[in-house]
């Protein structure tokens, strides 16, 4: 039916303007969640390694530190002696948190290193020192060597330039401060997959943000071992950096 | 009202009001106990006698009053669930389970302890059949008279017949029939604690041996029954019977189940009808164990000593203190009772006993985490409800201690 009336037809369309109008703004404010983006949503919150881990094992602990205790043997090897009572301390106060956040998020603790097991202390020290040289040199090899230098600096240039930056202003010289600052950075990494091996450390710092995990654990409290920890292997990455 | 209460009410106790019938019942009860006395006493097979069952006798019960053996079974499922064992189902058992109910609400002692006597000649001539295949009477003679302690039950009674009679319809009685009366649901703990006394009298606290991979039992009948045999011994063996000795392991006193059951009813009462505060250093210590917060512990702990509780909390009780091994009081008061939990509950898995405790106290999680918290338990990892499982268990820890130790 048309309407003749053309001033009624045009208060109708201007009715009907508004009301579009108002569900345009009203779909601004409130934008629709698509179902790939509730997807998205729910993906980055579901945990999906709950069922991948094993409880805390106390024998695999002990067994664990004492192969990881190999790794530092010889990554000290040429420390400055004067500095070796100070990295042991250090050493024992970090390992004593790795066994809390261990024990804290409920996990079973490995070992660093392709094929490198708890059997490694019982073979002859040449053949610890190759087995390691080998994972070490990997491990460098992983986190440095075989990356392209515009990915070296990405990834490592935001954490090292104000480490280099306090050295500058202690008198040293820029080249040598920035070298010392990446070293410091890629062994913090290396030093940290040694203490939490493979999926290890992403499970622990998906809990220190997991929403479910801070409903029930003493979320806060993990946050502050972690944190600890951090420091912890921050201050003997700059010893090893310096004798490496 | 539950479908088995339904059930009685409304079929079996109207056709019972003619005495006809009910003295008929009885008649046939008493018959069977006697005929079962009668044969066992003219026996001299001692502890490896296995009685005639009088299955077709029993059978005629459901014709005398009228029922229909699947809608017995029927009724038992609704209330019982769906879960059931062979046992459960089993007509003969309901039928005497329901003349049990009957002479308990009637008060007619004498028909509850025949059909208990009844009851039981089944699950024995079971558990014999199933731990004995082959049971030679001399070696059991031999273990009856030299091997057993005076203190130790199977010495006081001379056969089956009267130590089911003397011993068991009494003891089961005068603990299940005050409860039943109140609640028709206990008849079903009457008659797994039957089966269960009656087990650990053949086979006490069964573990697998992890060298062997095998069951081994901790004590009981069968293992000494073994002993014996392997070692040639028998009746007409000289041999020194030994003495009362507080010392002798292998056979645990059948005061065991019975002390067991005075802790476990008095911590499940304690939990369920108090509101149980916790202490502070408690919470705490649980906080530092399991690193679950306060808040939750605090949550958790006063969801747990809810009344609605009791049947689970009744369970986890059985099932800690057997993996515990605990036979008196005493164990729990000793200083290793932690770490006995520690050993035998918490770092234990891959055992039956474990895998009930874990499945309990899932299903107490689930439902105090969707009640009070508001948050689906499955949504947590293995390994964390691991440790959320762990408040539940150093609470009931607790409470052992406080109730049987400090007297509250």
């Amino acid at each position: 039916m048309f309407l003749c009336d053309f001033d009624k037809q045009k208060e109708i369309a201007e009715i009907a303007r508004q009301a579009l109008l108002r569900e345009r703004v009203y779909a601004k404010e409130n934008p629709k969640i698509s179902v790939l983006n509730e997807a998205v949503q729910k993906l980055k919150s579901a945990d999906f390694a709950k069922s991948y881990y094993d409880p805390f094992d106390e024998t695999m602990f002990e067994g664990k530190v004492a192969v990881d205790l190999l790794y530092y043997k010889h990554l000290l090897r040429n420390l400055d002696e004067s500095y070796s009572k100070d990295v042991q301390e250090l050493l024992a106060q970090t390992y004593r948190n790795v066994k809390n956040i261990y024990e804290f998020v409920n996990i079973k603790p490995c070992i660093y290193g392709k094929g490198v097991t708890t059997s490694i202390l019982e073979n002859s020290l040449e053949q610890v020192e190759t087995k390691l040289t080998e994972v070490i040199n990997e491990a460098l090899d992983i986190a440095f060597y075989s990356l392209p230098p515009e990915k070296r600096a990405d990834k490592y240039n935001s954490k090292a330039i104000p480490l280099a930056n306090k050295l500058v202003t202690e008198s040293n010289d820029p080249e040598e401060s920035l070298q010392y600052a990446i070293k410091a950075c890629v062994l913090e990494e290396v030093l940290t997959k040694i203490a939490f091996p493979g999926a290890n450390w992403l499970r622990v710092k998906h809990l220190t943000e997991s929403e479910d995990f801070g409903l029930i654990f003493d979320q806060e409290k993990l946050v502050e071992i972690v944190e600890t920890f951090e420091k912890q292997i921050s201050k003997i990455s700059k010893y090893l950096a310096a004798c490496v | 009202m539950s479908a088995i209460e339904t059930l009685y009410k409304t079929k079996i106790a109207p056709a019972l009001q003619d005495k006809k019938i009910e003295t008929l019942i009885f008649t046939e009860l008493t018959k069977m106990v006697s005929a079962s006395y009668t044969s066992n006493m003219a026996s001299d097979e001692s502890f490896c006698f296995k009685f005639n069952l009088p299955l077709i006798a029993v059978n005629n019960f459901y014709k005398i009053l009228n029922l229909n053996p699947v809608e017995v079974n029927l009724s038992f499922k609704s209330d019982w669930g769906s879960t059931l064992t062979a046992m459960h189902t089993d007509p003969y058992y309901q039928i005497l389970l329901l003349l049990i109910y009957h002479g308990i609400i009637t008060k007619k002692e004498n028909i509850t302890k025949n059909a208990l006597m009844v009851l039981l000649l089944k699950i024995w001539n079971g558990r014999k059949s199933h731990f004995f295949k082959y049971c030679d009477k001399r070696v059991m003679k031999y273990v009856i008279s030299r091997m057993l302690t005076n203190r130790h039950i199977l010495s006081k009674y001379e056969n089956p017949v009267t130590l089911l009679q003397d011993y068991f319809v009494p003891t089961l009685l005068s603990k299940y029939a005050p409860e039943i009366h109140q609640d028709i649901f206990k008849l079903k703990r009457l008659f797994e604690q039957s089966y269960a006394r009656i087990f650990q009298l053949f086979i006490f606290n069964p573990r697998t041996n992890l060298q062997t991979g095998k069951q081994e039992a901790q004590g009981g009948l069968l293992p000494i029954y073994m002993k014996a045999r392997e070692e040639g011994l028998y009746i007409t063996t000289q041999g020194q019977k030994q003495q009362d000795d507080e010392n002798v392991s292998g056979y645990e006193d059948f005061a065991t189940t019975h002390n067991r059951d005075e802790i476990v009813d008095k911590t499940t009462d304690f939990m369920v009808m108090n509101k149980v505060l916790y202490p502070i250093n408690i919470i705490t210590e649980i906080n530092r164990k399991t690193n679950v917060s306060v808040k939750i512990i605090e949550k958790i702990l006063a969801a747990l000593n809810e009344h609605k509780n009791i049947e689970i909390i009744q369970n986890l009780l059985v099932l800690i203190l057997s993996r515990c091994n605990v036979t008196s009081v005493t164990d729990i008061c000793k200083g290793n009772f932690s770490t006995l939990i520690q050993k035998n509950v918490i770092s234990s898995k891959n055992n039956d006993e474990a895998n009930k405790i874990q499945r309990l106290l899932d299903v107490l999680l689930e439902r105090i985490f969707k009640e009070k918290l508001d948050i689906n338990f499955n949504n947590y990892s293995v390994v964390h409800k691991i440790k959320i499982r762990n408040v539940i268990i150093f609470a009931i820890e607790h409470n052992l201690f406080r109730v049987n130790c400090r007297g509250n």
